[in-house]
């Protein structure tokens, strides 16, 4: 409980004698950020917040959690916390930590391992590791014990002494939503609007970094979006248990919305359990500087798997594995992810096959959104 | 997809049954045949790509096969004897391949050998029919992300990694 740890815990005391308090659940990462911020909110607010360091998913009896896009889709998507409500507070880039004037190799020679972080959160920064042997590494949930980590891979807010290096993983996305049904459904809108303006953005902005620079939706002639659906596979589970299984939504720019509470959306497919809509774009996409084609997502970061062909018949090769599909696009409701045709092999492509990359168990889903949401296809660097 | 995985396993027919231009031999009754259909007891196995830091050894799942829809393509359920949920094949079927989804919750699954494995990739191989005639994949691979820990570790203890050449392999029991 200590605010190095990020722990803030408040309690007040209603006319009753029972304890109000508005519940934060948050991640390690996000914790280490928020605690000022959440300090200086209660010193004004009636109903104080009890900051708690944990995966937001399950919330358990959190009134509001913060997490990053791997944590949050099933709590969105499910909706366990409410989509209308979900903004993100800012980015959180991941740092590699070595003594002082250590050489680049050191991780693989660090005395004691490299620690890196637990959970759903640090997932793509464990695989990032994954050649090193599995006995260099050591799995740690623990803010503090990662901050004293001689040798460590973690997101910036939980980096101690020593160098901090950029390390090339996606950073974290700090995205706050209240959860469903919250008894302090209204106190924790007034901690979200604090904490997205004046005190309390100024607070954060010391630990999470506004949004990257990210290319907004183009205006694209409405050739170089997928133009016909040549192919496409869904599970049956998938098919008996998902709400959106039209391929046709993938055709044409990006239009997808939510259209207020659970699971209610358009301009959608829910490509379930690996399953997969294969496009014609008749424009082909060329090798060309940059990213190359564009996936448009919706909703937090569901991964994406792209193949690409010259031929409707294939054969398809690998563009992109399991991309993460988050990136905001301002002025569209929908994410994206963007892929390069270099090193795929192929100097332009026509056809292209989006694949689910999420490929989580569909009897276990419990949403009428699993896997990736495919909205459009675009191809930005024409033939 | 279809005739791609057609040509393929057609490849690897004639690949099996004729070498360097030496005369092709009679086929053997014991020379799996392609195809089969996929329904009953099947052990998976999975083994971590060679880039992978993590333990090589092969990982063991009992699994219940069952055929699953037919539109636009066939496809196979497979999942975990006992606790179907929290490991689950959703496979398009070809009449001489499978390819589809492996996946896990976050609790991660129980394997044979007795280390939790948390799996999230695509799953494929060609199929041969097996002693009783089902189909099975005993040469595939798995593309995606694959950790392992001890039964009651965190995911990632002893090691993550995502790559496309993870073994994959569905025998029949």
């Amino acid at each position: 409980m200590s605010a190095a740890l990020g722990l803030v815990l408040a309690l007040a005391a209603t006319s009753h004698g029972a304890p109000a308090v508005m519940h934060v659940r948050a991640n390690a990462a996000f914790t280490a950020c928020l605690a000022p911020a959440v300090e200086a909110f209660n010193r004004s607010s009636p109903v104080p917040a009890a900051l708690v360091a944990g995966e937001p998913d399950p919330p358990l009896d959190a009134d509001l959690v913060v997490g990053d896009d791997a944590e949050m889709t099933r709590l969105l998507e499910g909706g366990a916390a409410e989509l209308a409500t979900a903004v993100d507070l800012g980015y959180l880039p991941w740092v590699t930590v070595v003594p002082m004037g250590a050489d680049a190799r050191s991780l693989s020679t660090a005395p004691d391992g490299v620690a890196v972080l637990g959970g759903r959160a640090g997932r793509e920064a464990r695989a990032f590791l994954g050649s090193l042997p599995a006995d260099r590494l050591r799995v740690e949930r623990d803010g503090a014990l990662l901050g004293r980590a001689a040798y460590a891979l973690v997101p910036r807010s939980l980096a101690g002494p020593g160098e901090h290096r950029p390390a090339r993983v996606r950073p974290l996305v700090a995205t706050a939503a209240v959860i469903t049904g919250s008894l302090h459904a209204a106190e924790a809108r007034r901690l979200l609007a604090y904490l997205r303006g004046g005190e309390g953005a100024r607070l954060l902005a010391g630990c999470l970094d506004p949004a990257a620079a990210s290319a907004a939706a183009t205006h694209a002639a409405a050739t170089e979006y997928a133009q016909s659906v040549v192919d496409w596979w869904l599970p049956q589970c998938t098919v008996d248990r998902n709400g959106y299984k039209d391929p046709q939504q993938v055709v044409g720019g990006p239009d997808a919305a939510n259209l207020g509470g659970r699971d209610n959306y358009r301009g959608i497919m829910s490509l379930g359990q690996g399953g997969f809509v294969t496009v014609d774009m008749v424009d082909s996409a060329a090798d060309g500087p940059g990213a190359d084609i564009r996936v448009f997502q919706a909703t937090t970061g569901e991964p994406v798997t792209l193949y690409a062909s010259l031929s409707a018949s294939g054969p398809f090769v690998l563009v992109g594995l399991r991309v993460p599909c988050g990136t905001r696009t301002p002025g569209t409701f929908s994410n994206h992810c963007d892929f390069d045709l270099a090193g795929s092999g192929l100097g332009s492509a026509r056809f292209l096959k989006i694949e689910d990359g999420e490929i989580y168990p569909c009897l276990a889903a419990g949403t009428l959104t699993e896997g990736a949401d495919i909205d459009a296809v675009q191809v930005l660097n024409p033939l | 997809m279809r005739r791609t995985l057609l040509m393929l396993s057609a490849a690897v027919w004639t690949a099996c049954g004729s070498g360097h231009g030496m005369p092709s031999p009679s086929p053997s009754s014991t020379a799996p045949q392609p195809g089969g259909p996929v329904t009953g007891r099947y052990l998976v196995q999975l083994t971590p790509g060679a880039g992978c830091g993590m333990a090589r050894g092969a990982l063991s799942f009992p699994v219940q096969a069952a055929a699953a829809g037919t539109s636009p393509h066939p496809g196979v359920q497979v999942l975990l004897v006992g606790d179907g949920s929290r490991f689950e094949l959703e496979l398009l079927s070809t009449e001489v391949a499978l390819r589809g989804g492996v996946g896990t919750t976050e609790e991660g699954v129980l394997a044979n050998e007795g280390l939790r494995v948390w799996v999230h990739g695509i799953g494929s191989g060609p199929l041969f029919r097996s002693t009783d005639g089902r189909g099975q994949i005993t040469a595939g691979t798995l593309s995606g992300y694959v950790a392992l820990a001890q039964a009651d570790g965190d995911e990632g203890d002893l090691g993550t990694c995502s790559a496309s050449d993870h073994a994959f392999t569905l025998r029949a029991q």
